[in-house]
């Protein structure tokens, strides 16, 4: 590239952008290395593994020649369940947004409630503790015999699998506020909505976004596993159809996308956690 | 009429366990800086929780210009052993919660105005020459300047007693010596009345006027009082060789190491 620049007589000028960007480039690469050598090296092990003829699974220079379509062209629309991957996740994302929101916000507001309140504590914990051992799945005909539809029955399966680790984790956070800070608000005489606003959410923050952390890749599962029951427009439902006309290729794809927006899902919620609790 | 009185004090924190104090009687004068001194566990930070209204004497009481302690309040401002700023507001931040909380007109002080806070607040600030920091996180500076930052926020709420817990407890050498210099420049110019607890003897005798030597507990109480008796201003270098200095010390020393030396550490 250098070449090409100097080539065009911008030298003087390009030289010191370059220069900055330089040693960022050299660390970035450094960093990223072993990651790209581990990918290189499991997706040679898998050609090596899935090549021969006759094998169940699809070899990765398979999987491109039958789906590079789904990488390509991701929102393509043919109507009915025929689109591509990624309105088919938009689909699944909505739904998770829906009910991790009303998980967020019921969590937040039990969580407090059974953190603040003995009586609510002695009440609803031990319910909490039961119920949260359910499985996500084992929700589903219960939801669906109540909503008699199968998008509010996949919300409520959100809802209800993500909403645990968000009362538990504020409870405890409500209770684990230190001594010290209560003791300053005690000597400071803030009380109730501003020693809520002030001292108790800010000293809870932290473990409210663990809990938030932990129930949107709870979320994340129950949604696949929900989709391939109720069918429909979604990612979950996708890999159910695609196992159905034996498109293995399709579902390999389909997987990797899961997983990356999965990843994509826990670092949006671990970053406004950091945004919001400004490292304390 | 005593301007802080503490009456018969005792507290136990079970009815099974033993008073952790037994009859604390002692009497502090307005503009007074008294210290409190004693061995770790001997019962200091509940005295000083009892007087900042934190912790209720099971008999006896607290009397602050003849009103009863019976509450925490910015009155009686603490100053805590680790700091306890709040980590999550800036420093400037810290001392404005205390601030708007006791100028909003219902905790003593008449109602100020949002800038008269404001410039109140910095005024705090540069009291304890930390303006230059105001706007970082406590997790941003260092040891000696969160003490500070905490010492700024209890004298901004203009208290009628500072009651500091180990305040530089936690402090290098350099940096206590430091603090020590301006909490008594400080001392000598608002004139609050002070009540400090402290383990270390050399800090006692250099800012107070009387030391308050506590016995061991359980059943703690006041041994000796001893009156420093040290024309202020003081000076660290030349009390060093100074007499009366040398005496003050060497008395709380036999106090605290000969007659009642710290109990054997007991296995937790
Ligand atoms: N909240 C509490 N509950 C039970 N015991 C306590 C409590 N606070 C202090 N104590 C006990 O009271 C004694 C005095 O403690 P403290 O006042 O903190 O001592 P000091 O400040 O002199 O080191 C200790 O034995 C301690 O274990
Ligand atoms: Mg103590």
């Amino acid at each position: 590239m250098s070449i090409t620049i100097a080539a065009r007589g911008h030298l003087s000028a390009a030289r010191p952008a370059l220069g900055a960007l330089w040693p960022a480039l050299v660390r970035a690469g450094r960093a990223l290395m072993p990651l790209l050598v581990m990918l290189v090296l499991l997706v040679g092990l898998w050609q090596l593994a899935a090549g021969r003829p006759g094998s169940a699974l699809p070899a990765p220079t398979k999987v491109w020649a039958d789906s590079s379509d789904l990488i390509i062209h991701p929102f393509f629309d043919h109507g009915g369940l025929d689109k591509g991957l990624g309105l088919h996740l938009f689909a699944s994302l909505q739904r998770v947004a829906v009910g991790f929101a009303l998980a967020a916000a019921g969590g937040i507001g039990l969580g407090l409630l059974v953190g603040t309140s003995q009586i609510a504590m002695r009440g609803l914990d031990p319910i909490f503790q039961v119920l949260r051992t359910v499985p996500p799945l084992a929700w589903l005909p219960i939801s669906l015999a109540a909503f008699r539809e199968a998008q509010p029955s996949a919300i409520f399966v959100i809802f209800i699998t993500a909403v645990w680790p968000v009362i538990i984790n504020t409870a405890v956070g409500v209770r684990a506020v230190p001594t010290d800070y209560r003791n300053v608000a005690r000597v400071i005489r803030l009380r109730g909505a501003k020693y809520f606003l002030r001292i108790l959410l800010p000293a809870a923050a932290p473990f409210i976004f663990t809990g938030l952390r932990i129930g949107i890749g709870l979320s994340w599962l129950a949604i696949i596993a929900a989709e391939m029951l109720i069918g429909g427009v979604g990612i979950g439902f996708f890999i159910w159809d695609a196992w159905n006309s034996s498109n293995i290729s399709d579902i390999v794809v389909a997987l990797l996308y899961v997983g990356l927006v999965g990843f994509i899902l826990d670092r949006l919620v671990a970053f406004a956690g950091h945004l919001v609790t400004r490292g304390t | 009429m005593a301007f802080l009185s503490v009456s018969d004090v005792s507290i136990a924190f079970s009815a099974r366990a033993p008073d952790v104090l037994s009859h604390v009687s002692l009497d502090i004068a307005r503009g007074e800086y008294v210290s409190i001194i004693g061995h770790s566990g001997c019962g200091k930070s509940t005295l000083l929780n009892i007087v900042a209204g934190l912790l209720r004497a099971t008999t006896g009481g607290v009397l602050l210009e003849d009103h009863e302690v019976d509450s925490p309040g910015p009155d009686r401002a603490v100053v805590f052993q680790n700091h306890s700023l709040l980590p999550w507001l800036t420093c400037r931040e810290n001392v404005r919660l205390a601030v708007d909380q006791a100028f909003d007109g219902a905790n003593g002080h008449p109602r100020r105005s949002r800038a008269e806070r404001a410039a109140w607040v910095q005024h705090n600030l540069d009291l304890v020459r930390m303006g230059h920091a105001a706007d970082k996180r406590p997790a941003e500076i260092s040891g000696g300047m969160k003490q500070r930052i905490g010492i700024a926020r209890a004298l901004a709420m203009q208290p009628k007693v500072l009651l500091l817990d180990e305040p530089f407890g936690a402090l290098d050498a350099l940096t206590r010596a430091h603090l020590q210099d301006q909490v008594m420049e400080l001392h000598a110019r608002l004139r609050t009345t002070v009540m400090m607890i402290t383990h270390d003897v050399d800090e006692a005798v250099l800012l107070s006027d009387r030391i308050v030597m506590m016995t061991n507990g359980p059943r703690a109480g006041i041994g000796e009082i001893l009156d420093v008796g040290l024309a202020r201003p003081r000076n660290r270098l030349a009390l060093a060789q100074d007499p009366a200095f040398i005496a003050a010390r060497a008395r709380v020393l036999e106090f605290l190491y000969s007659r009642h030396r710290a109990p054997e550490p007991q296995a937790a």
